[in-house]
């Protein structure tokens, strides 16, 4: 009879039909396998003692109500996370890079309707400082009307920057200058352009509104019903050094992968420097101008009034992009590309940055974890 | 104009894809603050990590791919080793002691408190020396999972994880001898 190994009688503890019959029969009659289960059976019995008592938990489901809190504060965070759209890992991480250009890049669509008024086109970008708690409680445009998406964004991994030209139709500039540790092989994407149309509602905003706010907060009537395109035209994405070593052993799989997100959740994901230029953007309305939507939005609950006025002190709010930067965890300050005026955004432990800035109808976006200095210096030689 | 980012923000995650992943976060999010829980010994402390986990994995994937349960429960026992040894987690852990000892205070029973109090704080320091795959099985395995979710969320043979889940429990036991304190 052939002994069973210690990871059979482990089982066995916790299973009894982990062994059959004939080796129930013969652990009775092995000293040996009995010492050895009694052993293994010692050491799982403290392992429970310890591990058991250490969360103080059961094996029970979370509370409805923790269960309620807890996906209410993963929200307030996912909100403003980027899902990754699904290609290679290098793409996904260019997708987050993509925001950068989705929040800029937005264009005309195509066939715009007469009615249809340039009411946004950003030239320059201030940095407006908010708290986390202002963050969180952004309100849900869904809250105030129907949003459609009439496209589904994807992207696509060009040979270099010849190809992302002829695709977004504008001529893509590299980069002359890298610092030396960074690799300088670059994979370039091509995003596609988006189509997304937002109308206003009056009896959706009341249904969204707590009774006792509802007059005090009722959409104006020239808002009601308006409708707000926002277009994206495609925005081309280099990225460099972005095959990043796997964090992987032997027959860990998925789980190293896991690992490795995990502990790299707020940075590690993004190649070590990403560049994104995207034409310039534009909003269009019905009529709805951007002083009456920022006046009504600017009242709702979620708005802290700091922020409300830190936004109203925009003088030129057609023109000017504000960039809402998480004081607890960046700053925002003035910076010159390429002479003119852009928007430096710096991680305060000083991992990382981005630059934004926008020149001759471009948007451009210089983003790594690289010091400030050599993100400006990287921006200065696109050409 | 910022909200005219909110409403890019808005649009491109869609309804159905929101709803799966609130899907995913209710199935799962005990699970997963559990495995945390076994490592941390720390109700407050495994609830950000499960934040973190389940922020990372919307963050990289679909909510209705096939590998979500074994990513985040893998991530979850690694995100929580990771917590474990940080610097941040430490200044955080003395300051929950600190609360523990107010605790000890107050409670009727303060030997008993005590020895729970100083049990915890062994088992987090024995999790963090043992070898990070043993102390991954552990957490796994005391959080109620089966050998077989325990083997998909590894990638091994379930035949294996007895084998595993014994020398994880020997290795732990020996560090606790090495070094009650």
């Amino acid at each position: 009879m052939i002994h069973p190994d210690d990871g059979a009688l482990r089982r066995f503890c916790d299973e009894p039909d982990a062994l059959d019959d004939a080796q129930r029969a013969h652990l009775e009659s092995c000293p040996a396998c009995g010492a050895r289960l009694d052993a293994i059976r010692a050491d799982a019995a403290f392992a429970a003692g310890v591990l058991g008592a250490a969360g103080s938990d059961s094996s029970q489901a979370a509370a409805p109500d923790d269960l309620t809190r807890a996906w209410s504060a993963l929200r307030a965070r996912t909100g403003k996370v980027r899902r990754r759209i699904a290609y290679g890992p290098w793409l996904a991480s260019a997708a987050a890079a993509a925001l950068i250009a989705g929040i800029f890049g937005f264009t005309p669509a195509g066939t715009l309707a007469q009615s249809f008024l340039t009411i946004f086109q950003p030239q320059q970008f201030v940095a407006v400082p908010v708290s986390r708690a202002d963050l969180g409680t952004l309100p849900d445009l869904r809250s105030f009307g129907t949003v459609v998406a009439r496209t589904t964004p994807h992207m696509r991994e060009v040979t270099g920057p010849s190809q992302a030209s002829a695709l977004a139709r504008f001529p893509v500039e590299v980069p002359h200058w890298l610092p030396a540790e960074l690799p300088h092989a670059a994979r370039y994407a091509v995003t596609s352009g988006s189509d997304t149309a937002f109308t206003f509602s009056a009896a959706k905003a009341w249904a969204n509104t707590p009774p006792q706010s509802r007059i005090a907060l009722a959409m104006p009537r020239s808002l009601d019903g308006a409708v707000l395109e926002v277009a994206t035209r495609p925005a081309v994405i280099i990225a460099f050094g972005a095959t990043l070593p796997p964090v992987r052993s032997a027959s860990h799989g998925e789980d190293a992968r896991g690992h490795q997100s995990a502990r790299n959740a707020d940075s590690g994901d993004l190649p070590p420097l990403i560049i994104v230029q995207a034409p310039l953007p534009t909003v269009k309305s019905t009529g709805a101008t951007v002083a009456q939507i920022e006046d009504y939005l600017l009242r709702q609950p979620g708005i802290s009034p700091a922020l409300a006025a830190e936004i109203r002190a925009i003088g030129d709010p057609e023109t000017t992009m504000p960039v809402l930067i998480p004081i607890d965890r960046a700053f925002g300050q003035p910076v010159t590309v390429h002479g003119v005026a852009g928007l430096g955004i710096g991680d305060n432990t000083g991992v990382g940055g981005v630059v934004v800035w926008q020149r001759g109808g471009t948007i451009f976006a210089v983003a790594g974890k690289l010091r400030q200095r050599d993100i400006l210096n990287i921006a200065e030689s696109l050409r | 104009m910022a909200f005219a980012a909110r409403i890019a923000l808005t649009t491109s995650t869609s309804e159905s894809s929101d709803n799966a992943f609130e899907r995913l976060f209710r199935a799962e999010y005990s699970n997963v603050a559990r495995i945390a829980r076994r490592i941390l010994s720390d109700t407050h402390a495994a609830e950000d990590v499960a934040q973190e986990v389940f922020v990372s994995f919307h963050r990289l994937h679909a909510p209705d791919s096939p590998f979500a349960a074994k990513w985040l429960y893998t991530a979850a026992a690694h995100t929580a080793l990771n917590a474990l040894r940080g610097r941040r987690r430490r200044e955080r852990r003395e300051f929950d002691d600190a609360a523990d000892a107010r605790a000890i205070a107050r409670h009727d029973n303060p030997l008993e408190t005590i020895e729970s109090v100083e049990r915890r704080i062994a088992v987090r320091r024995a999790l963090g020396r043992i070898n990070p795959r043993y102390a991954t099985v552990l957490a796994l395995r005391y959080a109620g999972l089966s050998y077989a979710e325990v083997a998909n969320a590894l990638g091994v043979d379930s035949g294996q994880v007895g084998t595993m889940l014994r020398r994880a429990e020997a290795a732990l036991k020996k560090e606790f001898d090495y070094d009650p304190s």
